[in-house]
């Protein structure tokens, strides 16, 4: 999509790269199941109470009854649809580069974003694996500058390993220009 | 200890590290003080009880209450007397120490390196025994923030000066690069920068935005009444009005206009004894790397800013300012986002100022940086038809949608929502304009007024371009910044402009060697 004009190297490249863009990598393709997963596990959770709470209180019945009640079904099934066609676009559009000096990542299927942030603005990092994420094997790193009180940028979908690697990779970059540039965090 | 015995023995005082130092006894009034202002800014509803009681007591009533009253006092005096003989502190080679608290015991070590300032003040019932309040900020939250009440003047100059000396040891032992802000060769000389006279104050209290926020407090002060408005009180005023005024359509409106005038009259002689009071005898300094500002009436306040620690410099004129060509500024430091608003101490303002002094002062704040003379580009009309149509247009016709059905033509009235916006929307697309010379910035945002910040590109924390579909066919981009504290939005910014923009930003942060903070 676009090229950030500074002049240092890019590093790390050596994952898929997205079709639109391939100075950016993409996240992990497991990503995209998960929050298919979370989307169907959320949408199916609501779906299932509503029921129960249909069933116990006796309009089921009628509704199986109800000559427009396939109209409701289709909805539905649009609905699930839809939801769980979004992941895909969204984690396409987003992918992360990460250079000598800086780091971006970009996100947004309408709205295209990028963000970028250099090492040594960086006060900490946050390494974050939530329960499903635990399952997939994903993590998701927060980068926190002096900004502000929420991660400055969130990279979500990364396997834990490379989530590791880029950490310890941006801390040093960011602890030795620290020390070289008087930042006290 | 009084003053001459600090001025006897220079770093006596502060140099005894092993030593916990009380402050002056005067400090029990500042306990006092701290306490009654604490009752009646938390706990008013405590006195609620009180008045159960007077109003029970009966013909003892006086007495009772004259008793809560000693008894009060009493303890307020005790709490005192206590709050003083348990306040101590030490300066340590590393490190202010706290100890203080009555019934709860409180320890506070605040570092020389997290300590962002030291500002004095001096309040009424100090100035006769030459005491200050030293207040010690440190660069984390609030709560850390330390008061020293009822030091000797002397003393909490030298305080200071050894505080800071350590701040700056702290800094230089942190790096070891050479240039650093603090070491540039003002060093030693006190450059006088700038005395405001009570009629610059006037103009500061009448063109700061005040009026609206006391205007503001009163309406809702006013709406707080609601028996007010029920009230005979109301129609005993209208009835007042017709009488005198007449009854007629115009004899009302006149005398509603009237009385409007009337509040906003009073509102601003508020807001001018306000800027009186708190900025009176203004004047700024630079010394050694610092701005130092020393203002008040009642109580002289001295605050100091490192020039490092200026994220951005705000130049702002507000509508009024515009007719007294006046501009006021604002020294952005650290602060975080989304917590509470900073609070006032931390705001540094520089009020009613003309161009060539903010133009100068930006120069020395940024490396004579020449990026104000620049000419502003502006951006896309773009930002009209989008606001025009998705901010005001859509909402306007999804609101008239149903309002037709119910209300007939009536509903159409809601259409006229974006037809009234445009011009503000054209006016605020109009005051957008920025410019850059490579190491710094300028943004231009307003409606009417207007306000220019200054940054430097190598104080930039993070940047990010977005584009919605419609700029990515146009090639325009909305670029935020975000430095320390606060972060700026140029809306419908050409796509190129928004990369040099980044790109130079991202190359200063990587390149410069000075201290962002």
């Amino acid at each position: 999509m676009e090229h950030i004009a500074t002049d240092n190297d890019i590093i790390l490249s050596d994952d898929l790269p997205t079709p639109e863009d391939p100075n950016f990598e993409s996240l992990d393709p497991s990503y995209v199941t998960m929050a298919k997963l979370v989307t169907a596990g959320i949408m199916g959770g609501v779906l299932g109470i509503n029921l129960v709470i249909q069933y116990a209180s006796g309009n089921l019945v009628q509704f199986v009854g109800w000559p427009y009640a396939w109209t409701v079904v289709l909805a539905i099934a649009f609905v699930f649809t839809v939801a769980l066609s979004l992941p895909r676009p969204i984690w396409r559009a987003q992918g992360y580069q990460l250079r000598d000096q800086d780091l971006h990542f970009k996100h947004g299927v309408i709205w295209h974003n990028v963000v970028s942030l250099p090492y040594i603005r960086i006060q900490h990092v946050e390494l974050e694996s939530g329960p499903m994420e635990r399952i997939f094997k994903l993590a998701t790193l927060k980068f926190f500058t002096a900004g502000g009180g929420t991660a400055d940028m969130k990279i979500p979908g990364l396997p834990f390993a490379t989530a590791s690697k880029i950490r310890a990779h941006v801390m040093e970059k960011a602890g030795v220009e620290a020390r070289e540039d008087k930042l006290d965090g | 200890m009084d003053s001459s015995a600090v001025k006897g023995k220079p770093l006596g005082a502060v140099n005894q590290s092993d030593k916990w130092q009380r402050v002056s006894p005067a400090s029990i009034i500042y306990f006092v003080l701290k306490f009654v202002s604490a009752i009646i800014q938390n706990g008013i509803q405590a006195l609620a009880p009180v008045a159960a009681v007077l109003a029970t007591a009966g013909e003892n009533r006086w007495f009772v209450l004259g008793s809560i009253a000693a008894g009060a006092a009493v303890v307020l005096l005790v709490g005192a007397v206590l709050s003083y003989l348990n306040f101590k502190f030490r300066i340590d080679k590393d490190a202010v120490l706290i100890r203080s608290g009555v019934l709860k015991r409180k320890r506070l070590t605040l570092s020389f390196d997290r300590i962002q300032n030291v500002a004095f003040r001096e309040p009424i019932y100090f100035r006769p025994l030459e005491l200050v309040i030293l207040t010690i900020e440190s660069a984390g939250s609030t709560s850390e923030e330390v008061n020293l009440a009822g030091v000797p003047r002397p003393l909490a100059e030298e305080i200071r000066r050894f505080v800071l000396e350590r701040v700056k040891k702290a800094d230089a032992n942190q790096d070891k690069s050479e240039t650093v802000a603090e070491a540039e060769p003002q060093q030693g000389s006190v450059v006088d920068l700038l005395r405001l006279p009570v009629g610059e104050l006037v103009r500061y209290g009448l063109s700061n935005n005040n009026v609206w926020v006391f205007a503001g407090i009163a309406a809702g002060a006013t709406s707080q009444l609601d028996d007010l408005w029920d009230s005979a009180f109301i129609e005993m005023l209208f009835d007042m009005v017709g009488e005198t005024v007449g009854t007629g359509i115009a004899a009302i409106a006149t005398f509603a206009i009237f009385m409007a005038l009337v509040i906003l009259t009073l509102l601003m002689g508020a807001s001018i004894i306000g800027s009186i009071i708190v900025n009176y005898r203004y004047h700024l300094t630079y010394h050694d790397g610092r701005y130092h500002r020393t203002r008040g009436l009642f109580e002289r306040q001295e605050t100091s800013v490192p020039e490092v620690k200026v994220q951005s410099l705000k130049i702002a004129q507000p509508i009024i300012a515009k007719l007294l060509s006046r501009f006021h500024l604002t020294f952005n430091q650290v602060g975080f986002e989304g917590k509470q608003a900073p609070s006032k101490k931390s705001k540094f303002i520089v009020p009613s100022v003309q161009v060539p002094f903010y133009e100068s002062l930006t120069e020395r704040l940024f490396e004579s940086t020449q990026v104000l003379k620049k000419p502003l580009s502006a951006i896309s009309n773009k930002f009209i038809t989008r606001h025009a149509v998705y901010s005001f247009g859509v909402p306007a016709s999804l609101v008239t949608i149903p309002w037709v059905f119910n209300f007939g033509w009536k509903g159409l009235f809601p259409l006229l929502v974006p037809i009234v916006a445009l011009p503000f929307v054209i006016l605020r697309k109009r005051r957008y304009g920025y410019a850059m010379d490579g190491s710094n910035g300028v943004v231009r945002r307003g409606l009417i007024g207007h306000t220019l910040t200054v940054f430097p590109f190598h104080k930039v924390q993070t940047i990010k371009i977005s584009q919605s579909p419609g700029q990515r066919s146009s090639g325009f981009a909305d670029l935020k910044v975000k430095l320390a504290g606060h972060s700026l939005t140029i809306p419908y910014m050409k796509l190129e402009d928004a990369r040099t923009w980044r790109a130079a930003a991202m190359k200063e942060v990587r390149t410069s060697t000075k201290a962002w903070m």
